[in-house]
């Protein structure tokens, strides 16, 4: 399963202080959450987000989730989601992730030479016409860190 | 260290230095995968990132790690937050968060992270 990243803005009106925020972390911490979070006094009160890692792939039900989640650590109503994003650990989900973001659909196989990865990204010819391959390649193997071969079936 | 081999094995562990290699706020490029990753202190957490740029390849990690830029409470204004938690590519200047490998800007955009642990005041990436 991905891993997405929700980020959360708690307090876009500025009007809660630095300690309620630091606490409604803290909640989140310690019901084990993945958190990422500022120094809030560092940050302007109106930018005062964080950012939630969590398992699944459905970015708009993790987003509701997250501000819901947010607003209960936090005791007041408030918190909105901002956009979402996935973390890659160079699995075969990760890769039709980033072919599905592009909004086409793919087959994966993996090979090795040498100990050097080869990953095939097999998409259907007519749906390629629609998204530039370079473009495409070039957030594959970012994504992998592999070298990646894109083939059209 | 002992000198490393052009490219470390993949799905295993390795030692990749020591911490003190790696002091906060800076890091090293180390060969992993096709294009290397590089390893972040950013105070006091150990990242691994791919260093390949989404956008059009360029070598991420030479590029320089600074904040992100928000708009401030003051009027017309803007404030660099989170210093150093974020690097730029030198060809372009698209910017990534070290911990996830992630932009807001492009969400269908990810770049390969690694994780990485610390043992024994060494720094241990799983490839």
């Amino acid at each position: 399963m991905r891993t997405a990243v929700i980020r959360v803005n708690l307090n876009p009106a500025g009007d809660l202080p630095d300690d309620q925020l630091a606490a409604a972390v803290e909640d989140l911490k310690s019901s084990g959450l993945e958190v990422i979070a500022p120094d809030f006094g560092q940050v302007p009160a109106h930018s005062r987000e964080i950012e939630l890692l969590l398992p699944g792939e459905d970015t708009a039900a993790l987003s509701a989730w997250a501000a819901d989640r947010c607003a209960r650590a936090l005791g007041a109503p408030g918190p909105v989601a901002g956009a979402a994003t996935f973390l890659s650990r160079g699995t075969d989900e990760d890769a039709l992730g980033v072919v599905s973001a592009f909004g086409l659909t793919a087959t994966v196989e993996r090979a090795w030479n040498n100990d050097q990865e080869i990953v095939t990204i097999t998409i259907p010819r007519a749906d390629a016409r629609r998204v530039p391959e370079s473009r495409l390649h070039t957030a594959l193997e970012a994504a992998l860190n592999a070298e990646v071969r894109l083939l059209y079936a | 260290m002992a000198e490393q081999p052009s490219s470390l094995p993949r799905g295993r562990e390795h030692v990749v230095c020591t911490e003190d290699e790696i002091p906060p706020g800076t890091h090293k490029v180390f060969p992993i995968g096709r294009h290397g990753v590089g390893v972040y202190n950013v105070n006091g957490a150990f990242y691994a990132i791919a260093n390949y740029c989404p956008h059009e390849g360029g070598p991420l990690c030479t590029g320089r790690v600074h904040g992100r830029s928000v708009v401030s409470d003051a009027p017309g204004g803007a404030s660099v937050i989170r210093d150093g938690e974020f690097v730029y590519c030198p060809w372009h200047q698209w910017g990534f968060e070290i911990a996830t490998g992630t932009t807001a800007v492009k969400p269908e955009w990810s770049i390969r992270t690694y994780p990485v642990r610390v043992l024994d005041h060494k720094v241990i990436v799983t490839a």
